[in-house]
């Protein structure tokens, strides 16, 4: 600090001692500030709001990381749940854009609410525009059938680097199928996607790198034509009886890489059934 | 290219033949720097293609707070990109990571002015590190631990105060 003070000697004394009693961080550029908020959880962003009116609209405005999967578990250490009208007046109270949005929609209270149009209508949210990283899950409970793909997905579509699909099922060939020119990492969990429908899928995903399909079901065989893919991870499906139950039909049997020249990593794990 | 002054806090050594150039901070300091970590700075690296004699003027960064931007340009343009999963490749990581850790012991003054040379020299790698490391410190912290940290006034009213947490408790207590 002294360093810096005598080497502006031409400002008076007074001035640097006023300005070692006021803080600095609060006057670094907004764009700053906001980058260190959206690094913090959740919790510890929103509370930055509170620490004074410099602070107070630089968590609303910068990119939201809302991980409620991280939320959820620190409520249930405490057995309370959080509710989906507390995330949507959440995300109405941030102006966007969003980063990151991570759900797992059988820990919320829903109120008897079907969690596609929950999660469709969260996905609408402005607090979420140009959203980076999405993952969700619909949940186990919510079986046969599961519920679709929200469609405000493709909203995403220019930004997405990251998603995690999980629990949902897949609209029935190729009629909008996602273009994602920039996702770079795709897991798809306990899914249900027909043969078809992952191949226009994947082949929508041009810059690829990571992909995991863990206990999915309705294909049986699978196709590898990817100049980006470095790695591939494959939990192979339910089990027999647990396809019945679905009646969904149809596990992963075939993985075949028919053009995958960067591949670097193919894990193959046993059925987590 | 004039020879550089000489300077406290930064190496010129193994630069060897590679090519250097010139950086002036606000207070006249002359840095003599590889250009290969010069670089790492977007806003000189457009400097330097943009041309001209007699070092590129960095009006907003004091000599103090460039030496340490420059110790950690110097430092990560001299790792070579890594050959996966060789062992002095993940030894080179190790190193930096250390480094890395050893720069941000520094008091919050220097941090921020840091953050600010980082966010006006474009150096994306200096700008994560240290906005990482001020988002530690606020990290499972109340609100007023935070406000004694930093030294920040709580300027809200107490009916505004009082708002803000009832919002937040809603949500997130």
């Amino acid at each position: 600090m002294e360093t810096v003070a005598r080497s502006k000697q031409r400002r008076s004394l007074e001035d640097e001692e006023e300005e070692e009693l006021t803080d600095r961080i609060s006057r670094l550029p907004d764009a700053v500030l906001g980058d260190i908020v959206t690094l913090l959880p959740t919790r510890d962003g929103a509370r930055t709001q509170e620490l004074s009116s410099r602070w107070r609209h630089i968590w609303r405005s910068a990119p939201l990381n809302l991980d409620l999967v991280r939320l959820t578990s620190f409520k249930y250490s405490r057995c309370v749940r959080v509710s989906a009208s507390e995330i949507t007046w959440m995300l109405s109270a941030h102006r966007g854009p969003g980063r990151r949005f991570c759900t797992e929609l059988q820990h919320l209270e829903l109120h008897d609410r079907c969690p596609a149009a929950v999660l469709d209508g969260w996905l609408r949210s402005p607090a979420l525009d140009n959203l980076e990283e999405l993952e969700f899950h619909y949940g186990f409970s919510s079986l046969p059938p599961r519920p679709q793909l929200p469609a405000s997905v493709q909203r995403f579509s220019s930004t997405l680097r990251v998603a995690k699909f999980a629990g949902c099922s897949f609209p029935v060939g190729n009629a909008g199928a996602l273009h994602l020119p920039v996702l770079k990492q795709l897991s798809l969990m306990d899914a249900t996607i027909s043969e078809s429908s992952l191949q226009a899928l994947l082949g929508g995903c041009p810059a690829l790198q990571s992909l995991l399909l863990s206990d999915n079901s309705g294909y049986s065989r699978v196709r590898i034509m990817s100049r980006t893919l470095l790695s591939i991870g494959v939990f192979p499906g339910p089990s027999d009886d647990w396809l019945h139950h679905l009646s969904t039909g149809g596990r992963l049997q075939h993985l075949i890489l028919e053009d995958a020249p960067c591949l670097e990593r193919l894990l193959i794990f046993p059925s987590a059934f | 290219m004039a020879a550089a002054d000489s300077c406290d806090g930064i190496s010129t050594s193994g630069g060897g033949w590679e090519k250097t150039v010139t950086l002036v901070s606000s207070d006249d300091a002359r840095f003599e720097v590889r250009e290969a970590a010069a670089s790492l700075s977007q806003t000189v690296r457009r400097m330097i293609r943009a041309g001209g004699d007699g070092g590129i003027p960095l009006p907003k960064v004091d000599a103090r707070t460039l030496s340490t931007v420059l110790e950690y340009c110097n430092k990560h343009a001299a790792v070579p990109a890594p050959a996966p999963e060789s062992s002095s490749a993940e030894a080179a990581a190790v190193d930096l990571e250390w480094f890395d850790k050893e720069l941000m012991h520094v008091d919050l003054a220097t941090l921020c002015s840091l953050i600010r040379a980082a966010d006006y020299l474009e150096v994306a790698g200096l700008l994560d590190l240290t906005c990482k490391t001020v988002a530690d410190m606020i990290k499972s912290k109340t609100a007023e631990e935070i406000r004694q940290m930093f030294g920040i006034q709580n300027d809200f009213t107490p009916e505004e105060e009082e708002q803000l947490s009832r919002e937040n408790a809603g949500v997130f207590e």
